[in-house]
């Protein structure tokens, strides 16, 4: 059995704990301020004190210390011996940024490299303030503690003279041990874990580093492997050989957090009579039969039971989920991606032979081909899904941001966040925060007014800015909105034409919500000044390539006084698409069925021409048009399709709609998205390739490119 | 031919090299053979509007697309006519996989150091840019190719 713990190995496991933790700390201590219930502070506290043990297992001092200094002031507060104030939230915050720079720079591999003195610092005059006093951390790494600081961990050790549970040792190990208790001090520890622990193996492995500080593991039950895969309930035993003094290892052991009991006890082959000598540690928790600490510190009985229950639920989650790294799943989605194609080739195989023989192999052959084809679209949906995130994970970082900046502002900002469990793919979900957070600051910077402002407006001194997120047909539909001043569109049309986007002429014909798109344009900005937020006028047109380059749309309405609306539409996935396959002489292109907003056959007598520039009116409105094959093509007539009529397809690109004449429109397909060789380089138009069913490749169209590099040339 | 170069060259190739010998036009071409990831035969190849005129388009490798290049136009002459013995050499660039199409792979060949000479003097058209030396086979002259000079954009 190897007794080599490599700590490096653990690293992965503590910082996805470590940013589980410090985002619940985040969420919570910002709820803190509107709702400062004692079940609040129990689970803020608890991630705090979870924060500590592992860092402290992990060896990393300074993210102990700063957890410890939290843990202290949160204990105060959920004893309500300190009154929550916005003073404490920022300074709790503040902590929150620093712990995660410092699991940056774990991750890294810098180490918790961080200052937090200062932190530290302030922590100690919160409690210093309020005249509480807490003794000193003996020091992080050497966490012998006589009496223990935090007072829910006071007694911490306890000698007992029972053995905890029957030992599951083997017996044929039981001679070997006993061999080796002959030559130095062999103990025996048992632990049981506290029943909603989460992260289990962390537990062990912090039991098995504080063992092998002074001496040797020896055997383990269940084994090493089983440990690492969680492959046990709650209790696990360790049997080492150690010269370090009994008194102090008990003593170590019994403060691993979540650990409800230890027992050690020197080594006894398990059948025999107890050990006269045995001692043994047990944390208070257990001896009332309540697993959670909770209970004791909590006056009221019942939130405690609820964050049991909670616990409790939360435990049932962890029991069925397992962590899959990005890449597997990628890579995964890749496979299928071939599948899919393979599928459609096999299907269209199928189609000839049948098409060609009657015999009855070939039909079933189709047969067996319509059956491969459900179940690769199931496999496909499938792992669809096991990519798919809820946008909870994004909208996550929102109120934090919201409350800096309304405080900064002087505004006073209620935000909303609503349909948070939308799940989409993960692609998309990392890509979408900071247009989201962009708008969102824009919002609250343009379009919140002032708290007086607001009154004289005859509305609430509370502005309203709500971010709503749901599933519409293959999409995820996301709005912004706010109760703001709303944006003037003769300011924006008035800064157009200082900016010299649009003739004086032009703009006093375009209409308000036409003028609204100028915002899109880079170098625009209504603000009256440049703060620090925003105002500079890049950003806006930022957000839209950014939504574009997602195969979004984005849309801007607003009501001047009533506030403003900005829809983005986006794809669920980035990995596959559903497309509208059209011909173009010899060529197959696909449009992206998301910017696809209908099909239609055109006469050549209503094409009329503006500007030199071919247009058609559809329902009233003027819709540029583009020959695709004039684009794309080599110039090649097509034979097949007589002059006078034309396939046209209306894209929506952003906020406006264009049509791109096409020689034929072949049928919708779903297409695995290729990136284009970086050996072709960057070219306008063409967002990808796939392959089609026939083996073949096809271009995939990037309507913004198509339009961007017709208007530059 | 001086013998200094003569000299560099072949302490460049002090070992024997295997080489992809290929023919273009009317001309032996070679490259090294460990460049080359694979020959496929000529396969539909899909053009990709907006690019260098010697990028033919994107060609599907066995669920891939890699983007095939064609020599001919690269070297200033016409585009290649594709016959039963066109393939497509496979070789690694900077930029991932890309194709060559080629008339006809005719052998691989061991060549030695003292095979190869710099490049005659007169040729001096624009293709020169893209050879790395001259080897002697026999009667046969095999133009060595800069495959990144010649891959380049």
């Amino acid at each position: 059995m190897s007794s080599e713990l490599d700590m490096s190995q653990y690293i992965d496991l503590f910082l996805q704990e470590a940013e589980e933790q410090l985002e619940i700390l985040e969420t919570e201590t910002l709820a803190l301020e509107n709702d400062p219930s004692q079940d609040r502070m129990q689970i803020i506290f608890r991630a705090a004190h979870t924060l500590k043990g592992s860092s402290r297992a992990m060896g990393f001092s300074r993210f102990a210390e700063l957890t410890h200094e939290m843990e202290n002031v949160l204990d105060q507060l959920r004893n309500d011996a300190l009154e929550i104030s916005t003073e404490i939230t920022d300074r709790l915050l503040a902590c929150v940024d620093t712990l995660s720079q410092m699991v940056e720079q774990i991750g890294q591999g810098n180490g918790d490299n961080v200052e937090c003195g200062v932190l530290v610092k302030q922590l100690q005059d919160v409690l210093a303030g309020a005249g509480i006093k807490v003794e000193a951390e003996v020091g992080a790494s050497a966490p012998v503690e006589t009496a223990s600081p935090e007072p829910q961990e006071a007694p911490k050790a306890e000698a007992k003279t029972e053995e905890g549970f029957p030992s599951k040792l083997p017996e044929e190990l039981h001679e070997a041990l006993t061999a080796a208790a002959e030559e130095g001090n062999v103990y025996h520890a048992k632990f049981r874990l506290e029943a909603e622990c989460v992260m289990k193996f962390v537990r062990a492995f912090m039991a098995i580093s504080v063992i092998q500080e002074s001496g040797e593991l020896l055997a383990c039950v269940p084994s090493q492997e089983e440990l690492e895969e969680e492959q046990f309930e709650t209790e696990f035993e360790l049997v080492f050989q150690s010269d370090n003094d009994f008194e102090e290892l008990k003593t170590k052991l019994s403060q691993i957090s979540e650990v409800e009991s230890a027992w050690v006890t020197p080594w006894a082959t398990p059948s025999g009579e107890s050990a006269p000598a045995e001692a043994v540690v047990e944390a208070p928790e257990a001896e009332e039969a309540k697993p959670e600490p909770v209970a004791k510190a909590a006056p009221a009985p019942a939130p405690a039971a609820a964050a049991n229950n909670a616990n409790a639920a939360r435990k049932a989650d962890t029991g069925q989920t397992v962590r899959v790294d990005v890449a597997r799943l990628d890579n995964l989605m890749n496979l299928v991606g071939e599948l899919v194609i393979d599928r459609t080739r096999i299907a269209q195989i199928g189609n000839e032979l049948a098409t060609n023989f009657t015999e009855s192999s070939v039909e079933n052959l189709t047969e067996i081909v319509g059956h491969i084809a459900r179940i690769t679209s199931d496999l496909q949906d499938q792992i669809m899904k096991a990519r798919m995130l809820p946008i909870e994970t994004v909208f996550n970082r929102f109120p934090r941001v919201v409350r800096d900046l309304a405080n900064k502002l002087g505004k006073d900002v209620k935000l909303e966040l609503i349909g948070g469990d939308t799940e989409l793919d993960r692609s998309v979900i990392e890509v979408i925060g900071d247009p989201l957070l962009h708008i969102l600051r824009n919002s609250i910077d343009h379009g919140i007014e002032m708290p007086n402002e607001r009154t004289a407006a005859g509305k609430s001194t509370q502005g309203l800015v709500q971010v709503a997120a749901k599933h519409e047909e293959n999409h995820i539909v996301i709005e912004i909105r706010d109760d703001g001043k709303g944006i003037d569109p003769e300011r924006v049309k008035k800064k157009a034409v200082e900016q010299g986007l649009i003739s004086e002429e032009a703009a006093a014909k375009v209409s308000d919500k036409e003028a609204l798109q100028f915002i899109f344009h880079s170098g625009l900005s209504t603000a009256a000044e440049v703060s620090e937020v925003s105002g500079r006028g890049v950003g806006m047109d930022i957000v839209r390539s950014n939504i574009q380059r997602l195969g979004g749309i984005i849309d801007l309405e607003s009501t001047v006084g009533q506030g403003s609306r900005t829809i983005l539409r986006l794809p669920l996935t980035l990995a596959i698409i559903r497309g509208l396959l059209v011909n173009v002489e010899k060529n197959v292109f696909v449009l992206p069925l998301g910017s696809v907003v209908e099909t239609l056959l055109v006469q050549s007598e209503d094409i009329q021409t503006i500007n030199r520039k071919e247009v058609v009116v559809i329902r009233g409105c003027t819709t540029p048009l583009f020959r695709l094959g004039e684009l794309f093509g080599q110039g090649m007539e097509n034979p097949e399709q007589p002059a006078d009529e034309h396939y046209v397809v209306i894209v929506g690109l952003a906020e406006q709609r264009l049509g791109l004449i096409v020689d034929r429109l072949i049928g919708e397909q779903e297409v695995v998205i290729k990136s284009m060789s970086r050996f072709c380089g960057d070219v306008p138009g063409i967002s990808g390739a796939t392959i089609l069913g026939d083996g073949n490749v096809a271009l995939i169209l990037d309507v913004n490119g198509v339009i961007k590099s017709e208007r530059a040339a | 031919m001086s013998e200094e170069i003569l000299e560099i060259q072949s302490e460049e190739v002090q070992e024997d090299r295997q080489t992809v010998v290929f023919r273009l036009a009317d001309e032996s071409y070679g490259i090294d053979i460990f460049r080359v990831n694979e020959i496929i035969r000529l396969r539909e190849i899909t053009p990709v509007p907006r690019t260098d005129q010697h990028i033919r388009g994107l060609v599907n490798l066995r669920g891939k697309t890699i983007p095939v290049v064609d020599l001919h136009v690269r070297f200033g002459s016409i585009e290649a006519s594709e016959t039963e013995n066109s393939r497509i050499i496979v070789v690694e660039s900077d930029n991932g996989n890309v194709g060559v199409i080629v008339d006809a792979v005719t052998e691989v060949m061991t060549l030695h150091g003292d095979q190869i000479e710099e490049t005659p003097a007169l040729a001096t058209d624009e293709s020169n840019e893209f050879v790395k030396g001259v080897a002697k086979h026999g009667e046969q002259l095999i133009t060595l190719l800069d495959l990144d000079k010649a891959l380049a954009a």
